[in-house]
């Protein structure tokens, strides 16, 4: 059946959009110095793109605009937030509210800096995801981790179904801090001036997280390589 | 600065190489963007690239004229022609998929089936609906009204091209008229598909964004009728508060917004209310 939903109910608060960031220009700053919470003033959680009378030839401008915008960082977007703990079922959900908060802020953000608005964006909205997510995991059953046994089932390596598992426990149990900086250098290929531009921070802080965070994912790695030594041990 | 290499390229584990290669090539879905296009309320405004419908039909969407940065291109089991809408709908339809719907984005540049308002409305429009362009004489009538020289591209195609595809009856007897083309007495009701209920609000949107606020209503008492229980009723109302305000209906506004910030405390479009509250 047919269904369409506007928003669920009980996540339909929208995520923040970045408070930081070389993305805005300067006199929208002080609208989102609510920080990095998703609470905002409501009236910030809607999209310009709600106006009902834009006029035409804006309209027009930002709807080219905005459709560039999908069009040069819908992977991109869904990545980072596949990559930074939001479920594969709320991806779409996810990639949608971060390019509504991008349209609702559209004329402050700078050519050229797309990009780094967009990433602080959909790193808030994994965020508020994933708050929802670990919410829903307080009342529901706690499920038992899942086995990997890479040593006794080498094949599951070629089953990117099951990597992508694997990768989603391995990075949902870093920290916030550690795994953002991993998936922007590692996967997104951004280099270290670049992270540090768009998540606000010193060049030095992301040096020192990556290194951080690359031990931490080595390690689990090791650790669930070595899992099915150690049940075969048994 | 020096960046160090890649872990990828350095790594000689099997099982790093495997995972750090999953997180590099995630990629959205095939429906991701066009969900998002049509989230922003750009979909109306072009064609959506092909869709697979659950059946396994493909559905062809018709460019309008005014969409020039996608490209419609399907390969068809069955080829349909659609509108942009329908095959949103259809998009819909075949993953069970959820869209945040801002309705009002697209402006004037909407492309919608408005023929199927004919059916719907046994009134005349008031005089700036009807004023708004001419009508598609035989299918449809007097309410045609995003017939401006925007919309009116596709309309123009369709001269040449095939026929959009035929509407269902509405749903609702009571909203066509008699003499209705397409009804037989007694014939049972037919729900008003989704693509409908889009196309109809796609084309208040775009009445009330030409400044018509008095045929942006008429159009939702149409939709009232034909929809009682739509699936984009919440969507109508915030459009209904809109034109409300925008015909000098201020207080009606402000009530029916105070009753839909009761009703819908934690929906997104609460917010596009509270703005009529006045607070």
């Amino acid at each position: 059946m047919t269904r369409l939903f506007l928003v669920e109910s009980s996540e339909s608060s929208d995520p923040a959009s970045p408070s930081h960031g070389e993305g805005v220009v300067e006199r929208a700053a002080p609208v989102l110095a609510s920080g990095p919470e998703l609470e905002l003033d409501p009236d910030l959680q809607m999209p310009d793109a709600l106006s009902l009378a834009p006029a035409a030839n804006r309209s027009s401008d930002r709807d080219g605009r905005l459709r560039s915008l999908v069009d040069g960082y819908v992977d991109f977007v869904a990545r980072v937030l596949r990559n930074a703990g939001t479920p594969q079922a709320d991806v779409d959900d996810d990639v949608q509210r971060t390019f509504i908060i991008a349209a609702r802020r559209l004329d402050d953000v700078r050519p050229g800096s797309e990009k780094s608005f967009l990433l602080q964006t959909a790193l808030n909205v994994a965020a508020h995801a994933r708050r929802t997510l670990a919410r829903r995991r307080e009342v529901g059953v706690e499920q038992a981790p899942e086995r990997f046994d890479l040593r006794a089932n080498p094949e599951q390596l070629a089953d990117q179904k099951r990597v992508r598992e694997l990768l989603d426990q391995i990075l949902s149990r870093m920290t916030d801090d550690l795994r953002t900086v991993f998936v922007l250098y590692e996967f997104e290929e951004m280099s270290m001036a670049e992270i540090a531009e768009a998540l606000g921070i010193p060049a030095g802080t992301v040096a020192s997280r990556l290194r951080r965070a690359r031990a931490d994912f080595r390690a689990r790695v090791g650790a669930i390589e070595g899992l099915s030594m150690g049940e075969r041990l048994r | 600065m020096t960046d160090m290499r890649r872990l990828l390229e350095e790594t000689e584990s099997d099982a790093e190489r495997a995972l750090l290669q999953a997180g590099r090539s995630y990629r959205s879905s095939r429906e991701t963007r066009s969900k998002t296009l049509a989230a922003l309320g750009l979909a109306g405004s072009s064609a959506i690239v092909a869709v697979t419908a659950a059946s396994g039909t493909a559905v062809s969407a018709t460019a309008s004229a005014s969409a020039s940065a996608m490209t419609a291109s399907t390969s068809v089991a069955t080829s349909v022609t659609s509108t942009a809408v329908g095959s949103l709908a259809a998009l819909a339809g075949a993953s069970g998929a959820k869209i945040l719907v801002a309705l009002s984005l697209a402006g004037v540049g909407t492309a919608v089936p408005l023929g199927y308002w004919a059916l719907h409305h046994r009134a005349e429009p008031p005089a700036l609906v009807r004023r708004a362009g001419p009508s598609r004489a035989a299918e449809a009538p007097p309410a045609s009204v995003a017939s401006n020289a925007v919309v009116s591209g596709p309309a123009a195609d369709q001269g040449d091209g095939p026929e959009p595809a035929p509407l269902p009856p509405p749903a609702d007897d009571r909203a066509a008229s008699p003499s209705g083309p397409r009804l037989r007495a007694g014939a049972r009701p037919v729900p008003v598909s989704l693509s409908q209920e889009l196309a109809a609000l796609d084309a208040v949107r775009a009445t009330l964004a030409r400044g018509n606020a008095e045929g942006a209503l008429f159009l939702l008492e149409g939709y009232d009728r034909s929809c009682p229980r739509g699936k984009l009723a919440i969507e109508a109302e915030i459009l209904r508060i809109d034109a409300l305000a925008k015909n000098g209906q201020a207080r009606d506004a402000r009530r029916r917004a105070e009753q839909f910030v009761k009703q819908h405390p934690t929906s997104v479009l609460a917010v596009r209310a509270r703005t009529y509250l006045g607070d």
